[in-house]
C-alpha cells in the first residue's frame, strides 16, 4: 500500500497532459517556421537563408561573415515591407489570443472575446473618420492610429462606467453594456461610411474594419509590441488569480483575491492592450474567441500555460492567416478577418462537436 | 484563533436576513449553527467569510475587524467550504487543491516540492488521492465536495468556515469529513443540517430562526423538545444514546407542528 501511494505521490509532479515547456519549445519552432515562410513568399520569392541573412545583417555587426549577394530591391522587400508586416501579426495575433483568455476567465463567460467591451467599434468610428474625412490630420501619419486608438478608450471608459453599480463592477452589466456599446458605435460607423464622399475611401474604411495588416511599418511596431509584452507578463504574473476567478465570486474571496479591485485592473489591461492592437490592424476577429479554446483543450485550463501557449498559438495562426490573405487572390489582397473567420469558424464548430471539451459548460 | 460577530445586521434586496447577531466562536472550538430553511445561517457565514458586508456591527478575527484586514491575511487564517461547488472549465483535481495554496504565495513564486505533498496529503486526507489528474468536472457531486474540502484544508488556516459542508455526501464521507475538521484542532464554525451530526460533533450550538440568534449552548442545553417543537415545528424524543453519551433525536413524523407563519402567507 505504502509503495502503491508513493508511485502515485510521484505523479502529482508529472503531468499527463503536454508540458508547458515540450509544448513551447515545438510551438517557437513552428512560429520561427512560418515567420520564415511568410518572409519568403510573395510576388517576389526569397531564398530562406537569405531572408535571416538579410535581417542578421540589419540588425547585428556581422559585415564580416555576411557578404550581401542580394539586390538592394529584395533587401527593401524583405526588411521593410514583409518583416514588419509578419512581426505585427506575431504582435496582433499573441496580443489578442492573451487577451481573449483573460476576458474569458474575468467574465467567467466561454463566448467573450477581447472586443466584448466595445474597444473595436469605438477604435472603427475614429479610424472611418479620418480614412474618410480625413480627421486629425494634425498627427501626420499617425492620424489613423492616434484616432483608432482614442475611439476605443472612449468606448471603453463608457463600458467601464455603465457596468458599475455601486462602485462594483457586475459582469452581467459589463457584458451587456459591451455589447450594447458596440452596436450604438457601430451604427455611428455605418452612418459615417455611408455618408462617405468617396467610393474608395469606403473601400479602405471596409478593409481596416475586417482587420488588415497591409499598413505594417517599422515605426508602427515598438510600441504594440511592449504594450503587448508587458500586459502578457503581467497577466501571466496573475495566473493563480486568473484561475480562481474562473471558480466563481465567493471562492475568488475567500482565497484572498481582492476582487473588485483585481477585475478594474484586469479591464484597464486588456482594453488598453485590445486598444491598441486595434488602431494599428483592425479588428481581426476569431482569434481571442478561438485560440484559448482550442488551448485549454490540449493543455487543461491552468492559465499558467494557457497563457504562453495561446499566445504562441495565436502568433502562429495570425502568421498563416496573413499567408492566405495576400496570396489567394494575389496580387490582390483580402482583408485578414475574412481569413480568419473562413478558416477557423470551421476548425471551431469541428472543436465544438466533440464532446470531450465542455467550453466552460456544462457537459 | 477566535471569532466574534458582534451586533451584526444583513439586509439582502431591502431584507433584513440578519437582525443583530451575537455569536462568539472561541479558540480550539467546534460550534455549530442550527436552524430552519431560511433562518439566516449561510447569510450569516457569508458575513463571516466576507462575502457579504453586515450592514452593521462588526465581524472579528482576534480582535481585529475582518473588513480591515487585508484580504490575503484572512484567506491564510479562515477557509471555507461552501454549498455549492462550481464547474466552470476544466480544471484537474490537483489544480483545483493548489488554489488552497495561494494565500501563501508571494508575487511570482511558484509552487514548490511543499505545495505539492500539501496538496496530496490534503487528498488522501479526504481520501480523493487517486483522483489527483482526473478532470474536476468528470467527478461526483459528493466526490467534488471532497475536493472542495482538500482545497480548504491546503490552505492551512487556523478557522474552517463549513457551510453545510456535507450536503451530498453519504454517511460514511460525512462522518470522515467531520471526523477529519475535529481532528485538526482548528477552529470550525458550520452551519449543519442534521442534528444528531450536530450533537455529536459539536461543543457549542447557536439556534438561529428567522434572522435571529434564538438559543445557544452545549447540545445538551439547547437539543430539547421544547426547542424542536419551538424552532422546527417538529415533535420529537429526545434522549442520550447509550454508546455515544450523547444527544440523540428521533423524529415523530405524526407530530408535525404547522408553521404559523406559512399558514399566515397562504
Amino acid at each position: 500500500m505504502d509503495k502503491q501511494l508513493a508511485v502515485e505521490k510521484e505523479h502529482i509532479t508529472v503531468r499527463k497532459k503536454v508540458s508547458l515547456y515540450t509544448a513551447a519549445v515545438l510551438l517557437l519552432a513552428v512560429l520561427a517556421a512560418s515567420m520564415t515562410l511568410s518572409i519568403m513568399i510573395g510576388p517576389v520569392p526569397i531564398h530562406p537563408v537569405t531572408v535571416w541573412e538579410i535581417a542578421l545583417s540589419k540588425t547585428l555587426p556581422l559585415e564580416a561573415f555576411i557578404t550581401p549577394d542580394w539586390s538592394v530591391a529584395e533587401e527593401n522587400i524583405v526588411w521593410n515591407l514583409r518583416f514588419p508586416r509578419v512581426l505585427l501579426a506575431i504582435i496582433a495575433g499573441a496580443g489578442l489570443a492573451v487577451i481573449g483568455t483573460a476576458i474569458q476567465a474575468l467574465v467567467r463567460n466561454s463566448l467573450a472575446d477581447p472586443y466584448i467591451l466595445g474597444v473595436s467599434s469605438g477604435a472603427s468610428v475614429g479610424a472611418t473618420l479620418v480614412i474618410l474625412f480625413g480627421a486629425f490630420s494634425i498627427f501626420g501619419p499617425y492620424a489613423l492610429v492616434t484616432a483608432a486608438f482614442l475611439g476605443s478608450l472612449l468606448s471603453m471608459i463608457l463600458v467601464f462606467f455603465l457596468a458599475q453599480v455601486g462602485g462594483k463592477i457586475s459582469t452581467v452589466r459589463l457584458l451587456l453594456a459591451g455589447i450594447a456599446v458596440s452596436m450604438i458605435l457601430s451604427a455611428v460607423t455605418s452612418f459615417i461610411v455611408i455618408s462617405a464622399p468617396q467610393e474608395e475611401g469606403i473601400k479602405t474604411a471596409m478593409f481596416w474594419m475586417m482587420g488588415s495588416l497591409s499598413g505594417a511599418k517599422w515605426t508602427f511596431i515598438p510600441i504594440p509590441a511592449a504594450v503587448t509584452l508587458i500586459g502578457f507578463l503581467f497577466l501571466w504574473s496573475q495566473y493563480r488569480s486568473l484561475n480562481i476567478l474562473l471558480m466563481g465570486e465567493e471562492a475568488a474571496v475567500t482565497l484572498g483575491i481582492r476582487l473588485e479591485h483585481f477585475r478594474k485592473l484586469l479591464i484597464v489591461v486588456t482594453a488598453l492592450l485590445t486598444g491598441v492592437i486595434v488602431s494599428v490592424c483592425g479588428s481581426i476577429g476569431f482569434v481571442g474567441l478561438m485560440v484559448p479554446h482550442i488551448v485549454r483543450l490540449v493543455m487543461g485550463s491552468d492559465h499558467r500555460t494557457v497563457l504562453p501557449i495561446s499566445a504562441l498559438v495565436g502568433a502562429i495562426f495570425l502568421v498563416w492567416a496573413d499567408i492566405c490573405a495576400r496570396t489567394v487572390i494575389s496580387p490582390e489582397e483580402m482583408p485578414i478577418g475574412i481569413v480568419t473567420a473562413l478558416c477557423g469558424g470551421p476548425f471551431f464548430l469541428w472543436l465544438l462537436r466533440r464532446s470531450a471539451y465542455s467550453f466552460g459548460g456544462e457537459k | 484563533m477566535n471569532i466574534s460577530v458582534k451586533n451584526v445586521t444583513s439586509c439582502i434586496g431591502g431584507r433584513e436576513i440578519l437582525k443583530d447577531i451575537e455569536l462568539r466562536v472561541h479558540s480550539g472550538e467546534f460550534v455549530g449553527i442550527i436552524g430552519p430553511n431560511g433562518s439566516g445561517k449561510s447569510t450569516l457565514l457569508k458575513n463571516i467569510y466576507r462575502v457579504l458586508k453586515p450592514d452593521a456591527g462588526v465581524i472579528e478575527l482576534e480582535g481585529k475587524d475582518i473588513f480591515k484586514l487585508p484580504s490575503r491575511k484572512v484567506a491564510q487564517n479562515v477557509a471555507v467550504v461552501s454549498q455549492d461547488t462550481p464547474s466552470l472549465f476544466d480544471f484537474d483535481v490537483a489544480e483545483i487543491v493548489s488554489m488552497g495554496r495561494t494565500p501563501h504565495k508571494k508575487f511570482l513564486e511558484a509552487d514548490s516540492r511543499k505545495d505539492r505533498d500539501i496538496v496530496y496529503e490534503c487528498l488522501e486526507k479526504v481520501g480523493m488521492a487517486k483522483y489527483v489528474h482526473t478532470t474536476f468536472s468528470s467527478l461526483s457531486g459528493g466526490e467534488k465536495q471532497r475536493v472542495m474540502i482538500a482545497r480548504a484544508l491546503a490552505q492551512e488556516a487556523k478557522v474552517l468556515v463549513l457551510d453545510e459542508p456535507t450536503n451530498h455526501l453519504d454517511i460514511h464521507h460525512q462522518l470522515q469529513i467531520l471526523n477529519l475538521a475535529r481532528e485538526l484542532n482548528v477552529t470550525v464554525a458550520a452551519a449543519l443540517h442534521d442534528l444528531n451530526i450536530a450533537a455529536y460533533y459539536c461543543d457549542f450550538i447557536y439556534v438561529m430562526n428567522q434572522g435571529e440568534i434564538v438559543e445557544a449552548g452545549k447540545p445538551l442545553d439547547v437539543l430539547t423538545k421544547g426547542m424542536l417543537r419551538r424552532v422546527f415545528q417538529v415533535e420529537a424524543d429526545v434522549m442520550i444514546h447509550p454508546v455515544t453519551n450523547k444527544v440523540h433525536i428521533t423524529y415523530l413524523p405524526d407530530g408535525l407542528v404547522s408553521r404559523p407563519e406559512l399558514a399566515a402567507s397562504r
